[in-house]
Formats: C-alpha cells, structure tokens, sequence
C-alpha cells in the first residue's frame, strides 16, 4: 500500500467509517429506545439526557477533530516531508483514537438501553463493560494509526556525498556491516507493572467504597497497560536503512535520504527541548551520545547511540558507496 | 554494537560474526543480560544464510558466552577478561594473516616463540 492510500485509510476511511457506523446505528435503534437516557448528561446518577442531544454531543466532537485534522494534513503539505510525517503521524492518532473511543461510547450507551420501555427502567452500561470497551477501541485505533502512519519518510534522495572532513568507518569492497543496539528500558518496565497493580488494588477498593465510580481507577491499570510496549529502544543500521524504534513509535530512513551522519553529544538542556525543535526530529532515551542524520529534506534527526562514533563511520562510509 | 563480515576473507563468515561479539564483549559494548538480534535479522542485515549466524552463535554458546533459547534468540551470558578476550581476537587475525600469507600452524607457532624469546 502506498502513502496515499495508507493515509487515506487513517485519516478518511477509519474515522468516517466509525462514525458513518454510530450514526446509522443511533438512527436504527431510534424506534427502540426511550426518550431519554439514564446515568448521562449531568451529575449524579439519576442524570438523564435525551437521545439526540446525547449523539450529536457525543459523535460532533469526534466529527469537528477530525475536519480540524484534516485541515492540518492539508497545511502539512507546505513542511519538510520529516517534519510533515511527524505531524500528520500526531493527528491521524488523535483523529483515530479519541474517534473510535467515542464512537464506541455511543454504541455501548445506547445498546445498553434498547427496548427499554421507560427512562426509569433503562439500564446503564455496565460500568467495568464500559470501560473496557471504550479503552479497547481507543487503543486499537491508537494501534492501527501508528501502524498505516508507518515509520518511513518519502523524500527526494540526498544530492550531494558526506563531506571529507566527516568520520567515516575504514570497509573493504566487499566488507557489509550492521549496527544492531538493543535497549531494556526497565525504570519503564517497573512502573508499568506498578501502575497495573496499583490500578487493579484501586478498582477493588473503590468498588465497594463509592460504587460505580470507582471504576475510573480502572484507567490506572489501563496506563500501565500502554507503557508496556515502550519498555526497549532499538537501533539498527545496515546497508539500506536506518531504524529507531521506541515501543510502536518507529522511524526509518533510507541511507539514500541521509546526506551525512555525525557523532554529537546532547547536553540535558537540549535533550529536555529536544521535543521543541520539530515534529519527529528526535528520538533520544537520555542527554548524552548521539547519532546525527543530516537529511535531504533539509532536517536532522537525532537518536541515541552507544557508539555513536563507529555508526556515523559506518552512515558514512556506505553513503560513499551509494554516492 | 557493529557485526561486519567480509565475503572475500579466507576466514570463515560463521567465524566472522562470532568474532564480533567478543570483540563486542571485550570492549564493553555487550553486558550480560544483552539480546543479541534474531538469527533471520542479522543474517537479512549482513545479507548472509541464516544458518551462518546461527552457526556462529552455537560457536558462542559452546564457549559459555550466550544462552540460546528457542523463539528468544541469544542472550549474553558470559563476560570474560577484556585483555584474554582482546588477545583472542589478535590470535585469530594472526590465524587469518599467516593463512593468507601460506604458513601453516608448525611455522606460525614457531614465528610466536621467536618473538617470546
């Protein structure tokens, strides 16, 4: 699948297709459902609200982000194509997760309360349900955005070979070479399990102490839960690409895009800023040894590196070859 | 850390790449506990037969430095003294130098006492 169509499918299809689906089902259902619905709408949870208040409220908040998204792909297009796939990757997330979540939200209310003759008598979802349902949807499309967003930029290959003064690694003719750098991040590892535990403990405390509400602690554990998949950094660098990933954020650059690579160090003021500088110009795990990549889109990207000296040799030496 | 493998070396690619993790072990690069990448991936990265590397981390695992488990790839296991572990991989590139220069292991190890003398 090309760009174009992988973007087609997270930005139009995806959001479009979810709330196309929770409008036609609010509009099925209308004859099967009371007027208006329990444990919505206001405080307390004799709260009602009426049925399509509920839907407009709950699907035009997803509706108006993603035609903001939309507008934000579109102003993209004017940015270097790193920076440019860096935003585009942000918003197609926001747009896909918060508009499955809601979208699910409307379907797991309203399905809750079909056929219920009265108001009174119409049951809430169940609160456990609930939150499962609506945290499931939001993370397989936070999944689902990240993996059709992909981690590889198009852009134009570097004109130019690295400068002679660049450091560059010594290769026979027919020598190959990889650099393959795993990081366990456990301080992440750590607190993700604390923060399932700690969640869990919560929930059966709450439960019991205040009702239903305690099953917000349920967004503890949930937390925890998506900190599991950052808990290794990899580096790998070969005769064709250059991959960083960071749990499901991954970027890859083609050693044709890279115009030269540098051995820098980042000081803790920097690293803290290092955010700031650009949409996904960084993928740094601490201050300290870095990799420079000078790109042919005009931006660099930097990312830790044990031995930042021997990969920005080996960068160097095969754009060489390439050159 | 960084694998290289030479095809046109008279020295055994499987030989190759092991080499690479000692050297790796010997100047810190890997501590125990460390992964090391899948046979499939490195062997993709370094454009070699699968096998060669799988070879290559049995040679690893025979000496005591990594634990191979199925579907986990090879995890480091051993350390060993940087200067043994250094002085290892001189003897190899000597291994490999007095190959390409037609000595055989009689005329090398007599080369080596001539210079303890």
């Amino acid at each position: 699948m090309n760009n174009r169509a992988r973007w087609s499918v997270g930005m139009l299809i995806i959001p479009g297709g979810a709330l196309a689906g929770a409008l036609a089902a609010a509009l099925a259902w209308r004859s099967r459902l009371p007027d208006r619905l329990p444990g919505v709408g206001g405080d307390g949870p004799d709260a009602t609200m009426a049925v399509a208040p509920f839907v407009a409220t709950t699907l035009g908040l997803p509706a108006g982000l993603w035609v903001l998204g939309l507008v934000g792909f579109a102003v993209t297009t004017r940015l270097p194509a790193s920076q440019a796939h860096a935003i585009r990757t942000g918003i197609q997330l926001a747009v896909t997760t918060v508009t499955l979540a809601l979208t699910s939200a409307v379907i797991v209310v309203l399905h809750s309360a079909l056929d219920a003759p009265s108001t009174e008598q119409a049951s809430s979802p169940a609160p456990a349900v609930a939150v499962t349902a609506i945290s499931a949807a939001a993370l397989a499309g936070a999944l689902v955005a990240l993996a059709l967003a992909g981690g590889r930029v198009t852009m134009p290959p570097a004109a130019r070979a690295p400068d002679r003064s660049a450091v560059r690694l010594p290769l026979g003719a027919a020598e190959r070479g990889t650099w393959q750098e795993t990081r366990a991040i456990r301080p992440l590892r750590w607190a993700a399990a604390l923060l399932v535990l700690a969640g869990a403990a919560l929930t059966a405390v709450f439960v019991p102490l205040v009702g239903d509400v305690g099953w917000a602690m349920l967004a503890v554990a949930v937390t925890g839960l998506l900190l599991v998949p950052m808990h290794a950094y990899r580096l790998v660098i070969d005769q064709r690409t250059v991959r960083a990933s960071y749990g499901p954020i991954r970027r890859t650059v083609a050693i044709s895009d890279i115009v030269q690579a540098e051995a820098v160090t980042v000081e803790p003021n920097e690293w803290a800023l290092a955010g700031m500088k650009g949409a996904g110009s960084s993928m740094l795990l601490a201050p300290g040894p870095a990799l420079s990549l000078e790109l042919a889109d005009g931006t660099t990207f930097l990312t830790s590196c044990r031995d930042t000296a021997t990969a920005a040799g080996f960068i160097n030496s095969i754009r060489d070859r390439s050159a | 850390m960084f694998f290289r493998v030479d095809p046109s070396s008279p020295t055994p690619l499987a030989e190759q790449i092991a080499g690479c993790v000692r050297r790796g072990l010997a100047e810190g690069l890997l501590q125990p506990g460390d992964r090391l990448p899948t046979g499939r991936e490195l062997a993709g990265s370094l454009g070699v037969n699968m096998h060669t590397v799988l070879r290559a981390y049995a040679a690893l695992r025979d000496e005591g430095l990594v634990e191979l488990r199925r579907g986990r790839g090879a995890t480091i296991t051993g350390t060993r003294p940087g200067d043994r572990a250094r002085l290892t991989e001189a003897l190899r590139d000597l291994v490999a130098a007095a190959r390409q220069a037609g000595l055989n292991a009689d005329e090398l190890v007599q080369l080596v006492r001539k210079e303890y003398v």
